[in-house]
C-alpha cells in the first residue's frame, strides 16, 4: 500500500480515513493517521494561542443575508401575521431579527439573537393594553388625554433604559450576552432635562446633549463581563450638525425652486380641468417631495459622520476596537434608491432594501480584535422581559442606534 | 443513521470557542472535544428553526452553544416535523412564497374593507352611554375653550330653527330629547356642522350665513350629522384607527427609516378611506330621511354645492381627504 499525503485532508476526513482502516493489516498507516489527527485537533489551541500574544489583527465585518431569501421569509411572515390576526407578528419579529443578527460575521463569528416568540406576544399583548386604554381615555376627554400624554412623557427615560436593556441582553456574539447597565436616574438627565434646558439656548447646545446621549448609550454597554468605553468629542457633533444644516439648506433649494416653477407653469398655463386645486395639490406633493428628500440627504450625513466618530472612539476592554468608514454619499445614495425601490414596487422591494442597508453598514465597519477577545466571561442576570420594550414599540418611543 | 459534519462549539461561560467534530446520531448528538467524545440526547439540545441558509445554532445542556453550517440533514436531524419548522419551510418553498405574495394583499385588503370595519360596529356597541356622553361633553367644553364663541345669531333666530328642527325631529319619530342644536361663532372653523356622539349638533353662525338662512338646506346637514350618531359613527372610527394603527405598526412595524414614512402615509390613507365610508353612510342616511320626510335630495345637494363653492376641488382630495368629493356627493343626492 502506497503511504498517502494526509496533509491535506481535513480532520472529518481523518477520522473517516482512520474508521475505514484495518488496524491489523496496516499498523504503520494507523498510527501516522492517529499522529495526524492528534496534529489536526491541536491545531485551534495553537491558533488561540497565538491570538492572545496581544497583536491585535483587523477584521471585516461582513452580512451574508440575501436580499431573495428574506424575501420569501418576510412575505410568508406577513401572510401569517395577517391570517392568525397579528399574533405570529411575535414569531415574525423574532424570525427577522434572528436573520440579520445571524448573518453579520464579525472576525468568523456570528451574532445572534435570542428573544424568545413567546416573550414578545406577551410583551405585544401588555403593550396593546396599555394603548388602547391610552387611546379610549384620550377620546374620553382631552383633559384625561392630556394628563396622559404628560404621564407618559414622564416614562419615556424609563422605557428607553429598560427596551435598552432588553435589545442588548438578547444580543450575543460568541455565546456571550451584551448589556446595558445605564441608570434611570442620568436617563432622565439627558432624556428630559438636557432637552428642554437646551429650548432656552434655542437649541445651539443640542448636539453636546446628543454627544452626552450616546455617551450614556454606548459608553453603558457591556460584551459579558467587559465595559465598552466611548472617548467621543464634542466638536464632532457641532460639525455633524452644522454639516447636516447646511446640506439641508442646499437640497431644499435645488429641488424646490424648479418644481415651484414647474408647478407655477402648469396652473398659469391652464393645462389642466382644475388649475386652482391642480396647483394647491401640486404644491402639497411636492413639499412633501422635498421634505422627504432634504430629510433623507441631510440626515444621511448626520448619520455617517456620528456613526464613524462613535465608531472610531469606541473599543471594549482588550477585546475589540471598533472602526467605521461610513461615506455620506455612500448611504446617502443608498437611502435614495431605497427610496425609489419601495416607491416603485409598491413597499414589496422592502426585503431588498432592508438587505442592502445591512450590507452597506457591515461594509463599512471593522474590527480591531484585542489580544483578550477569547477571555471574555459571561455574566450571568436575571431574564429581562419584553414588556418595556413593546410598550415603548407602540408608544414609538424607540431611539434609534446607528 | 449518522451525519458527520464540522462546527464551532461554544463552551459555557466564556468567549473561546474550537473547531470540533460533530456527529448526528439517532435521538444523539456527539461532539469530539479535544480527543473525547461529548454526547447529548436530542431532547436535551434545542434550536430555533432553520432560516433560509443561514447557519445553526444549537444550545446545549450546560449553556454551551453549538455552531453548525445549514444543510438538509442538519435541519431534518434538528427540527423534525415540529409545528414552527413547518412554518419554517414555507418560506423557502417556491409556492408557499408564490402563494404568499397572492394572498397576504388579498387578505390584507379583506381585513381593512371587511375585517375591521365589522369589529368596529360591533365595538361600537359596547361602548357605555355613559363614556359617550362624557367623551362629548368635554369635547364641546374644549372647543369652547379654544376655537368656539357665543353665537352672535339673535335668540329669535335661534328660536325659529330649534322650533323647525323639533318638528322635523318629531315628524321622523327621532328621540326629541337627544338631537339638540347649539349655535357658536367660529371664526377659524368657518362654515360647519358637527355632531358630538351624544347628539349634540353644533351649527357655526358661518354655516346660517353660507347657506342664506334656508331652513331646509339646513335641515338637510342637520340629518347627514344625525346618520353620523345614528350609526355610532365616532365610536366607529375610534375603534377603526385604533384597529387600523394596531394592526399597522405589528405588521408593518418593522419597516425602518423611509419605510416609516410609508407606514404613516398608509395609515392616512387607510384612515381617510374610513372616514369617506362613514360620509356615505352618513349622506345615505340624509337621503333616506329627506325622503321620508316627502322631500327629494335637492335640499342637500345645494347645501354641498355651497360648501364646494367655497374651495375649489382637485382630484387628488379623493385620497387626501376625510370626506368624499362634494361633487360625487351631490350627484349622489340628485340620483
Amino acid at each position: 500500500m502506497e503511504p498517502i499525503d494526509y496533509s491535506t485532508y481535513s480532520l472529518s476526513e481523518l477520522y473517516e480515513a482512520r474508521k475505514q482502516l484495518d488496524d491489523s493489516m496496516h499498523p504503520e498507516h494507523a498510527e501516522i493517521l492517529d499522529a495526524w489527527i492528534a496534529h489536526r485537533q491541536q491545531e485551534p489551541q495553537t491558533a488561540s494561542t497565538g491570538n492572545t500574544s496581544g497583536v491585535a489583527r483587523r477584521s471585516a465585518v461582513r452580512f451574508h443575508g440575501d436580499g431573495q431569501e428574506f424575501f420569501g421569509i418576510w412575505i410568508v411572515n406577513l401572510l401569517l401575521s395577517i391570517v392568525t390576526l397579528g399574533i405570529y407578528s411575535a414569531w415574525a419579529k423574532v424570525r427577522t431579527n434572528r436573520y440579520f443578527y445571524g448573518n453579520l460575521e464579525a472576525d468568523g463569528h456570528r451574532f445572534s439573537y435570542l428573544a424568545e416568540p413567546l416573550q414578545i406576544l406577551k410583551g405585544r399583548i401588555i403593550g396593546l393594553l396599555l394603548f388602547g386604554s391610552y387611546f379610549l381615555a384620550s377620546y374620553l376627554s382631552p383633559f384625561v388625554a392630556v394628563v396622559i400624554m404628560l404621564l407618559l412623557f414622564a416614562l419615556m427615560p424609563v422605557m428607553i433604559c429598560l427596551s435598552l436593556r432588553f435589545n442588548m441582553r438578547m444580543t450575543a456574539y460568541r455565546n456571550i450576552r451584551f448589556a446595558f447597565r445605564g441608570g434611570f436616574g442620568r436617563a432622565y438627565v439627558l432624556f428630559m432635562i438636557y432637552p428642554i434646558l437646551s429650548i432656552f439656548t434655542f437649541y445651539l447646545t443640542m448636539p453636546l446633549v446628543l454627544k452626552k446621549i450616546d455617551e450614556f448609550i454606548y459608553g453603558g454597554m457591556r460584551f459579558g463581563d467587559r465595559q465598552f468605553r466611548t472617548h467621543l468629542r464634542t466638536g464632532e457633533y457641532y460639525v455633524a450638525a452644522i454639516g447636516t444644516s447646511i446640506i439641508a439648506c442646499i437640497v431644499a433649494t435645488v429641488i424646490f425652486v424648479p418644481a415651484a416653477m414647474l408647478i407655477a407653469f402648469l396652473a398659469g398655463g391652464g393645462a389642466m380641468q382644475e388649475p386652482g386645486g391642480a396647483a394647491a395639490t401640486g404644491f402639497l406633493v411636492a413639499t412633501m417631495l422635498v421634505y422627504v428628500l432634504v430629510l433623507t440627504v441631510a440626515s444621511c450625513y448626520y448619520q455617517a459622520q456620528i456613526r464613524n466618530h462613535l465608531y472610531n472612539n469606541t473599543q471594549i476592554d482588550n477585546v475589540a476596537e471598533l472602526e467605521s468608514a461610513l461615506s455620506f454619499w455612500a448611504l446617502a445614495k443608498l437611502r435614495l434608491v431605497n427610496l425609489v425601490m419601495l416607491v416603485c414596487s409598491l413597499g414589496l422591494a422592502y426585503p431588498w432594501v432592508k438587505v442592502r442597508t445591512a450590507m452597506l453598514f457591515a461594509e463599512a465597519t471593522h474590527i480591531k480584535v484585542l489580544s483578550e477577545a477569547d477571555q471574555v466571561l459571561a455574566e450571568y442576570s436575571a431574564e429581562p422581559n419584553a414588556i418595556a420594550e413593546e410598550v415603548s414599540d407602540i408608544f414609538d418611543m424607540d431611539i434609534g442606534l446607528t | 443513521m449518522r451525519h458527520e459534519l464540522q462546527g464551532t462549539l461554544y463552551p459555557p461561560g466564556s468567549s473561546a470557542s474550537c473547531p470540533v467534530l460533530v456527529h448526528l446520531c439517532e435521538g444523539e448528538l456527539r461532539v469530539l472535544v479535544s480527543d473525547s467524545w461529548h454526547s447529548y440526547t436530542k431532547q436535551s439540545v434545542s434550536s430555533p428553526a432553520a432560516l433560509g441558509r443561514m447557519p445553526r445554532d444549537i444550545k446545549l445542556p450546560d449553556g454551551g452553544l453549538l455552531h453548525v453550517p445549514a444543510s438538509a440533514e442538519v435541519n431534518r436531524w434538528l427540527d423534525g416535523q415540529k409545528l414552527s419548522a413547518r412554518l419554517a419551510a414555507l418560506e423557502t418553498n417556491r409556492w408557499g412564497v408564490i402563494a404568499s405574495l397572492v394572498l397576504a394583499p388579498l387578505f390584507l385588503f379583506g381585513l381593512f374593507k371587511f375585517g375591521i370595519p365589522a369589529m368596529a360596529v360591533s365595538f361600537a356597541h359596547y361602548v357605555p352611554q355613559a363614556y359617550i356622553n362624557t367623551a362629548s361633553e368635554h369635547t364641546l367644553l374644549a372647543l369652547d375653550e379654544s376655537i368656539l364663541e357665543p353665537s352672535q345669531l339673535n335668540q329669535a333666530t335661534q328660536q325659529e330653527y330649534l322650533t323647525y328642527w323639533q318638528n322635523t325631529v318629531s315628524r321622523l319619530g327621532l328621540p326629541p330629547s337627544r338631537y339638540h342644536i347649539q349655535f357658536r361663532h367660529a371664526e377659524k372653523l368657518g362654515p360647519n356642522a358637527f355632531a358630538l356622539p351624544n347628539g349634540t349638533i353644533v351649527i357655526t353662525d358661518q354655516m346660517v350665513a353660507l347657506l342664506e338662512g334656508d331652513k331646509q338646506v339646513l335641515q338637510a346637514v342637520l340629518l347627514h350629522e344625525i346618520g353620523h350618531v345614528e350609526h355610532r359613527h365616532s365610536m366607529r372610527l375610534i375603534a377603526q384607527t385604533l384597529a387600523s394603527s394596531v394592526v399597522i405598526s405589528y405588521l408593518f412595524g418593522d419597516m425602518s427609516g423611509m419605510a416609516d414614512l410609508f407606514a404613516g402615509a398608509s395609515t392616512t390613507l387607510v384612515q381617510n378611506q374610513f372616514s369617506q365610508d362613514l360620509e356615505w353612510e352618513a349622506d345615505n342616511y340624509a337621503l333616506a330621511q329627506l325622503d321620508k320626510l316627502g322631500q327629494d335630495g335637492e335640499s342637500f345637494a345645494l347645501a354641498m354645492e355651497k360648501l364646494a363653492s367655497l374651495a375649489p376641488a382637485s382630484s387628488m382630495e379623493r385620497w387626501l381627504s376625510s370626506h368624499p368629493m362634494l361633487k360625487d356627493r351631490i350627484d349622489n343626492a340628485r340620483r
